[in-house]
């Protein structure tokens, strides 16, 4: 499998190249817009540097993996689909469902495969909480709630224009979809209180709380803000209970760790050691394009997810809930 | 295809089958075990059969030893003189002179041997030895390990009986033992306090502390004293001049499922810390392909040999009171 990724923009981007490695698919190269951060980035993984993201897709290369900044994620697709090559694109797609329905049309009309990354699926705690559920041993799901906590970034994730939003878009995205790829169930109305913090000096919202209610009747909240201090020993959590009629399960999916007390740098860290989810992802997509099975994840998930979003982006506003 | 043989068919034999069935690379072409009932129960489950000892190595090119400790000497002898590669669950051998014998055996057969000492297969050990030889936490000057639960229950009891099992020292620590030396290496004295020879029913626990070569010093727990149903706790402080890793597994379980069972009243609170790849079949895996490249297994004959050497230096200081020098 012959494997090329456009842009370095995002954080995900370095551990998806680390993977392309260690799992020795054939990394044919990289391009980005950001000659600085594409050079750093080539000169890292012993990759070459396509100054133009065409040169890139002219290359035989199978799929393409593509961790621009949100903004750009459409540009992005739309060209390597006109390549025909597969592509596997950070969440969300786009900052708005006419272009994720865009993108999701020309994918198909084009026929090749398109996966939004969504790697907390392959969590093995989080799908051995999905099989516990499946196997009934929590009975109906009654309510969820969930945190995806984060520091606050730098650069583009912090910008109105290339993000698109902040942790509604960046955090709450990801964990609408583990919500939804647990229950099964659609989201059919939703309630946010959204902060932007003055002193932070950045364009987007950087604490949120959600609340949804599925169509079933299930509900959940969920926290997705930039709460956590530089100094926090961990890069955030991702956590969900799941109450049930016969049981609860408490999922903290990112609880593997040691701690690391530093002496020099007096700093005290958190180092993960389960199971490495990125690569489990790939590994996973992969063999979906190589053997044309019914796929794993489909682009409408990743529409559904931006969907409740951007609803919680209206209801913020209006501070009333949102039907969907 | 290789074909592998299993011996015991006990908890271990149990996991064994699962691990080499996962690698989906051998065929598994008979289960042996003293009583054939558990070996054909066992078998059905992986459509193969129970064959008696003299079969099973007709018929293998890998025998995998799964059986209680005391036992671990004769089949292994016996692989080896018939030419099979052999996996040997830990420990290597109930005494210092069964494990000699069956090194000098694994060596003349020129076979792929490998002691399971799994703990070097579990992430959160792993990453530890890994973080300490990048410089974590500068020169290592200490550790603290923790290993337990409850007291095990195997087939006709045979952890109770310290001829067979060695106790707590021998059974669970070994694993620790292993660990600290692949980290620190060579053990210079060990000092140990312990229940076992008490004789105590279904109760043993033990504490030891040894010297390394190098300095560090390392203090091990030992528990078969939680009451049936207790949490098996792992943990380990290690500390360097430049550092401290802390683990606890109690902590860090990412699920934990409250569930309330069909016959029971009560619901139970069962916590877990899934992995994709579990620590038996990286280590079964890994033994398979060094088999299958002629590659030297991770865990040398030496190094299951040192590990019981420790543990039963640390038994010999419980009997005399005093330090045991290796």
């Amino acid at each position: 499998m012959k494997v090329g990724m456009i842009s370095f923009a995002s954080t995900t981007s370095w551990e998806y190249a680390r993977c392309i490695k260690e799992i020795g698919l054939e990394f044919v190269g990289l391009a980005d817009g950001d000659e600085m951060r594409g050079k750093r980035a080539s000169e890292a993984f012993a990759v070459p540097y396509f100054s133009n993201k065409e040169n890139l897709l002219s290359q035989p290369i199978d799929v393409v993996i593509i961790c621009s900044e949100t903004a750009h994620r459409k540009g992005d697709v739309l060209l390597s689909a006109q390549a025909e090559k597969h592509v596997i694109c950070e969440m969300p797609f786009a900052t708005s469902l006419r272009d994720t329905q865009e993108i999701i049309r020309t994918c198909e009309e084009k026929g090749v495969l398109l996966f939004p990354a969504f790697p907390f699926r392959y969590s093995p705690p989080l799908k051995r909480a999905k099989e516990l559920i499946e196997d009934g041993q929590i009975g109906e799901i009654l309510a969820m709630k969930g945190t995806h906590r984060t520091k606050v970034p730098q650069g583009w994730q912090t910008k109105k224009t290339l993000a698109g939003g902040g942790v509604i878009l960046q955090n709450a995205v990801p964990m609408i979809d583990i919500m939804r790829w647990l229950t099964k169930e659609e989201v059919a109305e939703v309630y946010v209180e959204i902060k932007k913090t003055p002193h932070l000096n950045i364009e987007v919202e950087d604490t949120a709380a959600l609340a949804l209610r599925f169509k079933n009747g299930i509900f959940a909240t969920l926290d997705p803000s930039w709460c956590y201090p530089s100094s926090f020993p961990f890069w955030g959590d991702l956590s969900i209970d799941i109450v049930g009629r016969d049981g609860t399960l408490i999922v903290d999916a990112f609880a593997q760790v040691l701690c690391h007390a530093e002496g020099r740098k007096a700093s005290y860290t958190k180092e993960y050691w389960g199971s490495d989810i990125y690569s489990l992802m790939l590994r996973d997509y992969l063999r979906y394009i190589g053997e044309r099975e019914e796929l794993p994840v489909s682009p409408l998930d990743g529409l559904k997810a931006l969907e409740v979003a951007l609803g919680g982006y209206q209801s913020g506003e209006k501070k009333e809930p949102v039907s969907l | 295809m290789l074909k592998v043989g299993i011996i015991g068919a006990g908890t271990m034999g149990r996991t064994h089958a699962q691990a080499w069935a996962d690698t989906r690379r051998v065929e598994i072409v008979g289960i042996y075990d003293a009583n054939p009932s558990y070996a054909e129960a066992l078998a059905s489950h992986y459509s193969t059969s129970f064959l008696d000892f003299p079969q099973l190595l007709k018929k293998a090119d890998i025998v995998d030893v799964c059986t209680p400790t005391h036992t671990h000497h004769h089949y292994v002898v016996e692989s080896a003189r018939a030419g099979k590669h052999i996996f040997c669950e830990k420990p290597l051998a109930r005494t210092l002179e069964q494990g000699e014998e069956m090194l000098k055996e694994v060596e003349k057969a020129k076979v792929k041997f490998m002691v399971g000492q799994v703990l070097r297969w579990f992430p959160e050990y792993r990453k530890a030895k890994q973080m300490i030889e990048e410089g974590a936490i500068g020169n290592p000057l200490s550790a603290r390990t923790t290993r337990g639960g409850a007291f095990p229950r195997g087939i006709a009891d045979w952890y109770a009986d310290f001829e067979k099992s060695g106790g707590v020292i021998l059974d669970l620590i070994i694993h620790d033992f292993d660990f600290l030396r692949w980290c620190f290496g060579e053990v210079e004295r060990v000092f140990a306090y312990s229940l076992t020879f008490r004789r105590l029913e279904h109760l043993d626990y033990t504490l030891v502390i040894l010297r390394f070569r190098s300095g560090v010093v390392a203090h091990i727990e030992g528990i078969f004293a939680y009451p049936p149903g207790s949490p098996f706790r792992t943990s380990y402080e290690i500390v360097g001049d430049g550092g401290m890793l802390i683990f606890d597994n109690q902590s860090t379980m990412p699920l934990k499922a409250l569930t309330k069972p069909k016959e029971s009243a009560m619901g139970v609170a069962v916590p877990e810390s899934p992995l994709a790849e579990n620590p038996y079949f990286l280590e079964i895996e890994h033994f398979l392909t060094c088999v299958e490249k002629g590659l030297e297994p991770e865990v040398k004959a030496e190094d299951g040999f040192q590990a019981i050497r420790i543990a039963l230096s640390a038994i010999e200081s419980v009997k005399l009171g005093k330090p045991v020098y290796l």
